[in-house]
């Protein structure tokens, strides 16, 4: 229960493929250095399918506690049912308004980094915590790119290659003053309840 | 040798001549039928608070995800309504499984919160039916896994799967009477199956003396909801689904309008819904 604040980069790659680019590159001691030069302090990855050696390889490089991590306290699982939780703890806490709310341990705004996957790429929003999204080079299917591309139009968060993610989080903060809206805004026209009602065509 | 090329000639006017307007005759009366079932008007007789029972077909990762955030947003899935909800799983797909369990929970959770008298949000029912196309599984034995995949499909829709819950008994049908669907190939399988019990359906109506004339309450009906995911281009199951869903919804403006052919119904807007 330390009373300094947490401020999260969590790093996802969803269940299906494997994405060893991406993870070789955020357990990179370059990474390390870029995330506690911007105030980071904690790094939790979701490294995925068939990626276990290679993670037990880069963490030997830089063990815990050795000057290589510069102080970020590092944690890697490889699947979770529910990634939500740990989405979550890149939210700002207590929220802004709400400095009166007693939580157990601040959080200050972080940062989420993610494969293309819609799912994942759709939880990311929902939190509302900036997000860089990395498609996959490897992964045949483009719509996943088109997504990606539509998502930094739209402002919801920044599309990044592999190998330019340490420059996407250096620029973060200019984004986020420039207006980068990761939070959801209301783009709907509620037509789906009444489609399903319409469906079952009541009486009246 | 004339003699030869003489019966070849005769044969090909007696059998292949035939077969190919059977052939072209058959698709022109499906495209029809299609077309006509996709624009039927359906008879506004249910009455509001009567049960209903909702079949929401679950995929892979994404597609689970986003069926739920869809279902959730302005209670779509409200259980006063959809009395009855069952969930579809393809077998080694204990996400979903998962997933459905927990968003029961929530329902039930929510219900309970507002409490005004009536805290029952129905019961539910996952079934658990094999994979339409394993990943890496030979094209040749795909035809094969598929015709089993809606030989399931069809089982599932008349309640009659192994191991599925019998449905309470104030429901007037086995059949479902709104069917979700999104992304995943058994979408594709389970609208297919309903679509063909409701044409059987229609067929036995329209024979029998008493029931003909007589509107009815519509059941298996269809909805397809194309992933957040596609901006500007169908998926393969919305490319099939076209022409087979009753409603087609998209959440990108480029991909509104859309119909399989002349005639047919238009893909509609529906914003984003999973959001």
């Amino acid at each position: 229960m330390g009373s300094d604040p947490i401020k999260l980069c969590f790093v996802t790659v969803g269940a299906t493929a494997s994405f060893e680019r991406l993870v070789e590159e955020v357990l990179d001691e370059a990474f390390f250095k870029t995330l506690a030069n911007n105030k980071f302090t904690h790094l939790i990855v979701q490294y995925g399918k068939d990626t276990k050696v290679l993670v037990n390889e880069l963490l030997d490089k830089n063990p815990n506690n050795s000057p290589g991590r510069h102080g970020i306290i590092l944690n890697t699982f490889d699947f979770a049912p529910d990634l939500s939780r740990y989405m979550g703890m890149a939210m700002e806490r207590p929220p802004q308004g709400m400095e009166d709310r007693p939580v157990v341990q601040k959080q200050k705004l972080g940062l989420i980094i993610t494969h293309a996957g819609t799912g994942s790429i759709l939880e990311a929003l929902r939190c509302g915590v900036p997000t860089i999204v990395v498609p996959n080079p490897d992964l045949a299917d483009n719509h996943q790119e088109e997504l990606a591309l539509m998502i930094q139009k739209l402002k919801y968060g920044v599309m990044a290659r592999v190998g330019d993610v340490i420059p996407a989080v250096e620029n973060l903060n200019k984004l986020i003053a420039e207006k980068l809206d990761s939070r959801a805004r209301d783009m709907d026209e509620a037509q789906v309840r009444p489609a399903m009602s319409d469906q079952l065509s009541f009486v009246d | 040798m004339a003699s030869l090329i003489i019966s070849l000639c005769v044969l090909f006017y007696k059998l292949l001549i035939p077969a190919a307007t059977t052939a072209i005759l058959a698709v022109l009366i499906l495209l029809a039928v299609l077309t006509y079932s996709q624009n039927a008007q359906i008879p506004r007789v249910r009455r509001r608070g009567t049960p209903v029972h909702i079949l929401i077909v679950l995929g892979s990762g994404g597609h689970t995800t986003e069926m739920f955030y869809l279902l959730e947003k302005h209670e779509s899935l409200d259980p006063s309504i959809y009395t009855y909800r069952t969930y579809v799983v393809t077998s080694g797909d204990q996400f979903s499984a998962r997933k459905a369990e927990h968003f029961e929970r929530q329902l039930a959770d929510k219900q309970r919160k507002k409490a005004k008298g009536n805290t029952d949000t129905g019961s539910f029912d996952i079934v658990t039916i094999p994979r339409a196309r394993r990943v890496h599984q030979s094209y040749w034995t795909t035809p094969f896994t598929t015709l089993q995949s809606i030989w399931a499909c069809l089982l599932v829709l008349g309640g009659r799967y192994p191991n599925q819950k019998k449905l309470p008994w104030k429901y007037p049908s086995v059949y479902p009477d709104l069917i979700m669907t999104n992304g995943p190939a058994v979408s594709v399988c389970m609208v297919l199956a309903a679509k063909l019990l409701r044409s059987f359906i229609f067929m036995s109506r329209s024979v029998s003396v008493q029931a003909r004339g007589q509107p009815e309450v519509s059941r298996l009906r269809t909805i397809f909801v194309e992933s957040w995911a596609r901006i500007s281009r169908l998926s393969m199951s919305g490319t099939i689904l076209l022409p087979l869903a009753d409603q087609f919804l998209v959440q990108w403006p480029d991909l509104a309008g859309r119909r399989a052919w002349w005639g047919m119904k238009k893909t509609v807007y529906a914003g984003w819904a999973v959001l």
